[in-house]
């Protein structure tokens, strides 16, 4: 079952130098429990791509389905993980979890529990109640990929998430967020820089063209539920990785 | 047998020795200037009838206390320090909050905020007397005018300076402004506020005095006006004693109110 549909989506931007053409002609589906990457070069425009998801900005024209309905009819179907984890420095890991509940005014009783569950089976169960500097940085990011699903979002929209993390603590975040995705059957839409990255997570890998950013190419993936680390070394790794590098730099 | 010590133990006993040595000196500076002071008007190297002497402050000290007018001044001046400290707290961060609300206000406001800042406030003292007149409400209005511009920039700077990643992750869980002001806003900007909290107490004093120099008729202000007038020295800087001790007191309370709301927020 398709989750999402862009259809034909079209940015233009205004801003005091001019107009910006982001998107042109931007099609793309993406399957319920499915794992996407986002690829292109920087600045291409693929974090609008997720804003539109989003609903936080309105194409200038083409439609944008999620789960069925217009986005911005419906608010709050996404789950955002951005670059930095952005916990909140004064409230404990608890509160920070249900932040977006109480944004929304669904705290209560049940969804306490349901967050608490979250933490406990993610290794977090003794930080319930500590505050985030306490907490490494791998730790915090897991608790802000928790912070997302206690809302159950239809789809995850993860920024560049692990860019801020040093390249040890990246590789096993990574194992960490695509395993609690996986387990949790969530679907996700990642954009990165880091093409191993994307391949070491992702079902497909979208290639973006520069700006104004359309497809390029699409490349499907044939790893199977293999984690990250063990897929960064299977021999077909390597190949995927010249393979996408190559569309990615022409 | 002398114990040998540790590395740790070294240091430790180091770094001891260097903080008493601190406390030590200074209280040594103020013990040796005050001595000093007193010798110099003793032995009548320099005349009492300008500098006064430790000693005659202690008895004008005594005096005034015996004579139990100087609590009304005492009281008199505390209370306009602290109302124009509180007043222009709140409604500065009522003003700023106003501010970051509406961008269009922000923008037009900013010139007219810096060029307050740059004013120098005692400049208004005429303009305040003829408006609320001469007394307590003119010294208060002067204690307001000089914390209100500094609260108000500081904390929309606070206000302004917050994580734009922040802001982005409550818009995207579908946050009013109003959610992000309570939720983020604030309590972000709470160090900021602590920090104007203890730069107001020191500007309310500023006002006060300069206040009550202009305008008053009591007050610690008053009595070191009134005392230079009649060139009564000691009653000058007796009630500058005073006064120093009461803004310390005053910084100190404030102070250790912000430790204590640190410590739980």
């Amino acid at each position: 079952m398709d989750i999402l549909t862009i259809n034909g989506v079209d940015l233009t931007y205004q801003s005091a130098l001019g107009e910006t053409q982001a998107l042109k002609d931007f099609s793309l589906t993406v399957k319920s429990g499915e794992f996407v990457s986002l690829v292109g070069p920087s600045g291409c425009g693929k974090t609008t791509v997720l804003s539109l998801i989003a609903g936080l900005i309105s194409p200038s024209s083409g439609e944008i389905l999620l789960g069925g309905k217009k986005t911005g009819e419906k608010a709050n179907q996404v789950g955002y993980m951005l670059q930095r984890d952005q916990l909140f420095e004064w409230r404990t890991i608890l509160d920070n979890v249900l932040l977006g509940a109480e944004i929304q005014k669904k705290r209560n009783s049940l969804c306490e529990d349901y967050a608490k569950n979250l933490l406990e089976k993610y290794g977090l169960q003794g930080f319930t109640n500590r505050y985030p500097r306490e907490l490494s940085g791998g730790m915090r990011q897991r608790v802000a990929l928790i912070r997302t699903l206690v809302l159950r979002p239809e789809i995850l929209l993860l920024d560049e998430p692990f860019s801020a993390l040093d390249f040890q603590t990246r590789l096993s975040v990574c194992d960490d967020v695509y395993s609690i995705i996986k387990s949790e059957n969530k679907t996700a839409i990642l954009v990165t820089h880091d093409i191993s990255e994307a391949i070491s997570m992702s079902d497909r890998v979208v290639v973006l063209s520069a700006r104004p950013a359309t497809v390029k190419k699409i490349f499907t993936l044939n790893f199977g539920q293999k984690t990250p680390l063990l897929r960064r070394e299977s021999a077909q790794f390597p190949v995927s990785f010249d393979e996408i590098y190559k569309e990615v730099k022409t | 047998m002398k114990k040998i010590l540790s590395p740790r133990e070294i240091y430790l006993r180091g770094e001891k020795r260097n903080k008493n040595k601190i406390l030590i000196l200074r209280v040594a500076v103020l013990v040796l200037f005050v001595a000093l002071w007193e010798l110099v008007t003793a032995i009548g190297l320099v005349d009492t009838f300008f500098v006064s002497s430790p000693s005659r402050i202690f008895s004008t000290a005594v005096d005034l206390f015996q004579g139990g007018e100087i609590w009304r001044h005492i009281g008199i001046t505390l209370i306009e320090c602290i109302l124009g400290f509180a007043i222009s707290t709140v409604v500065g961060a009522v003003i700023a909050v106003a501010l970051w609300w509406s961008e269009t206000a922000r923008k037009v406001s900013e010139p007219y905020l810096v060029v307050l800042n740059a004013l120098p406030k005692i400049a208004l003292g005429p303009i305040i007397i003829i408006w609320v007149g001469a007394g307590v409400k003119a010294i208060v209005a002067m204690a307001f005018l000089i914390c209100i511009i500094v609260t108000v920039i500081s904390l929309l700077n606070a206000f302004v300076g917050v994580d734009e990643g922040k802001i982005f992750l409550l818009r995207s869980m579908g946050a009013s402004k109003w959610q992000i002001l309570r939720k983020l806003v604030i309590p972000y900007a709470i160090p900021d506020f602590l920090s104007v909290l203890k730069i107001n107490v020191g500007l309310s004093w500023v006002g006060t005095i300069m206040g009550e120099y202009l305008v008053s008729s009591a007050g610690l202000g008053y009595l070191i006006i009134y005392g230079g007038q009649v060139f009564q020295i000691d009653l000058v800087m007796t009630s500058t004693v005073i006064l120093c001790i009461l803004a310390a007191l005053m910084y100190a309370t404030v102070a250790l109110c912000c430790k204590y709301a640190k410590r739980f927020s």
